[in-house]
């Protein structure tokens, strides 16, 4: 799995750090970092929750491109 | 009582799971092994010490089974069909066959008497084991495929479209 680039990018948009976001969300750190590095593939249910907190579209956060 | 909020999130939730479902597997593999030492071991003379064990297994054993067919679910690599079920029977008929010869041969000597009442014991074992399999694994695949029809044909959204 590919690491997530516009989550990184969206949280520093947002001077969010890892941890801030975690506990925007309600998860822990280890896994807010595991889903940026691409070892996690979150549910849908999260995805929306990160998008929410960080004010992107799932699209815009979560849609990789074919290439 | 009231009951405790899960303080995991998911991706721990997941571990956690992970981590549960290894131990099961563990204990269950470690009590199977347990058996077979203490059935080789002490013979014919040891069923009052491995009752425990044997309920255990059987209860983890039945529970998984029946927990599967349940939710439709079989395996995670193999089909569920005849020749795997005959493969599966002639496993477990391979491995009871070589505990009863085990068995036999530990308790009698090693001479060549009890060399061939090992393998007359294995062989008979053996056998009465892959028909014992092959019949419960047949009845389980019939259940398996009766459920996940059940299951696959009885979902919300087919029944409000008739």
């Amino acid at each position: 799995m590919a690491r997530n680039i516009p989550i990184k990018v969206a949280r520093a948009e947002k001077d969010m750090t890892q941890k801030a976001l975690a506990e925007a969300v309600g998860i822990s750190r280890q896994t807010m970092n595991a889903i940026e590095q691409g070892e996690y593939n979150p549910t849908i249910k999260l995805c929306r929750s990160i998008c929410r907190v960080l004010g992107k579209s799932l699209d815009e956060l979560f849609w990789e491109d074919e290439e | 009582m009231k009951k405790r909020k899960n303080k995991l999130d998911e991706m721990q939730e997941q571990k956690m799971l992970h981590i549960e479902s290894r131990g099961c597997w563990i204990a269950f593999i470690g009590l199977m092994a347990v058996i077979a030492a203490q059935l080789v071991y002490y013979g014919r003379d040891c069923g009052n010490q491995i009752i425990g064990e044997t309920i255990v297994f059987l209860c983890m054993g039945c529970y998984i089974v029946f927990e599967c067919v349940r939710n439709g679910v079989w395996d995670r690599k193999f089909e569920p069909n005849l020749k795997v079920n005959i493969c599966a029977s002639l496993i477990a008929a391979v491995a009871a066959g070589v505990l009863k010869f085990l068995i036999v041969y530990r308790e009698r000597g090693t001479d060549d008497v009890s060399l061939n009442a090992g393998i007359a014991a294995g062989s008979v074992s053996g056998i009465n084991t892959f028909i014992l399999c092959f019949v419960l694994l047949s009845i389980m695949l019939v259940a398996y495929r009766w459920r996940k029809n059940r299951l696959e044909n009885g979902l919300p959204d087919e029944q409000e479209d008739k």
